[in-house]
């Protein structure tokens, strides 16, 4: 099966690098978005329809804890899996954003497997 | 614990996380460290990174031009380094400057809480070296990049 991504990060040379990577990996997606920031992700997600969000904490305008905490007052949109893609690999902020909703976390550096498992675990899961 | 023994292990921290870095996400060979005397600075891309947190501080990347645009070549996966833009070039080395930091700062302390400023590039004349920054320089294929570190406990 192959899915719809949405990547959300304020680099769009991190952007590049994840799609990038995702293909390194062979994780199957038909399309993939992208969006600069959450208030971005959250205007395209009105009109688009997405598998999974991966998405960075700190961005401009609406920053990663902002936007999960967004998606999950939405009952549609809190149905779509988020993993969380973050130079913070504390405990604290790990525990933070899952706490807020997001079903993965993924701290950098990572490599492709690292990330194309995590990607198949939230979408199995999210289809059971 | 002696000063000593506290800077040697950042600096073991710093250099597993520049290495991990570079080879993981970067696809950049380390081939060791090297020697971080100073040399050349004048003619490198310099990268400030500053972070507040519990403590603040400055993070720097310095990498010569030419080696720059090889790490972004490898990055960005182009075929060729003549389809790379100055402008891609300072995002990259931006983009690794930020996650060697934040690599840094998680493993520092795991309950840490610090907030990344965006990377900004400067001039070697300005107030660099930095007093008090704990520095490790790596050998990469095509030249050596250099890292320092300068919170307020190690100054």
């Amino acid at each position: 099966m192959a899915y719809r991504v949405l990547i959300v990060d304020d680099s769009p040379a991190m952007r590049s690098f994840i799609r990038r990577v995702m293909q390194i990996s062979g994780f199957e997606f038909e399309r993939c978005l992208e969006a600069g920031d959450g208030a971005e992700a959250l205007s395209m997600l009105e009109s688009e329809w997405v598998d999974v969000i991966l998405t960075d904490i700190n961005m401009p305008h609406m920053n990663g804890e902002q936007f999960v905490r967004r998606l999950e007052e939405d009952d549609c949109m809190r149905s779509i899996p988020v993993l969380v893609v973050s130079t913070d690999g504390t405990e604290r902020r790990i525990h933070q954003m899952l706490s807020l909703g997001a079903k993965g976390y993924v701290s950098k550096p990572f490599t492709p497997q690292t990330l194309r498992g995590e990607l198949e675990r939230l979408l199995r899961t999210s289809y059971v | 614990m002696s000063e000593a023994v506290f800077q040697d292990g950042i600096e073991r921290l710093l250099t597993k996380a520049a290495e991990e870095v570079l080879e993981t996400m970067f696809f950049t060979s380390v081939f060791g460290s090297a020697d971080s005397s100073g040399a050349g600075l004048e003619s490198h891309l310099l990268a400030k990174l500053s972070f507040k947190g519990s403590p603040p501080g400055v993070f720097w990347v310095s990498v010569p031009q030419e080696t720059a645009r090889l790490v972004a070549v490898n990055f960005l996966g182009l075929e060729h380094e003549n389809e790379l833009a100055d402008s891609q070039v300072r995002s990259v080395i931006g983009e690794l400057a930020n996650v060697i930091c934040g690599t840094v700062l998680s493993r520092l302390e795991s309950n840490a809480v610090f907030e990344l400023d965006a990377p900004e590039f400067v001039n070697n004349a300005e107030s660099f070296p930095y007093p008090g920054a704990i520095s490790r320089s790596l050998e990469l294929e095509s030249g050596t990049l250099t890292i320092f570190l300068a919170t307020d406990c190690l100054s």
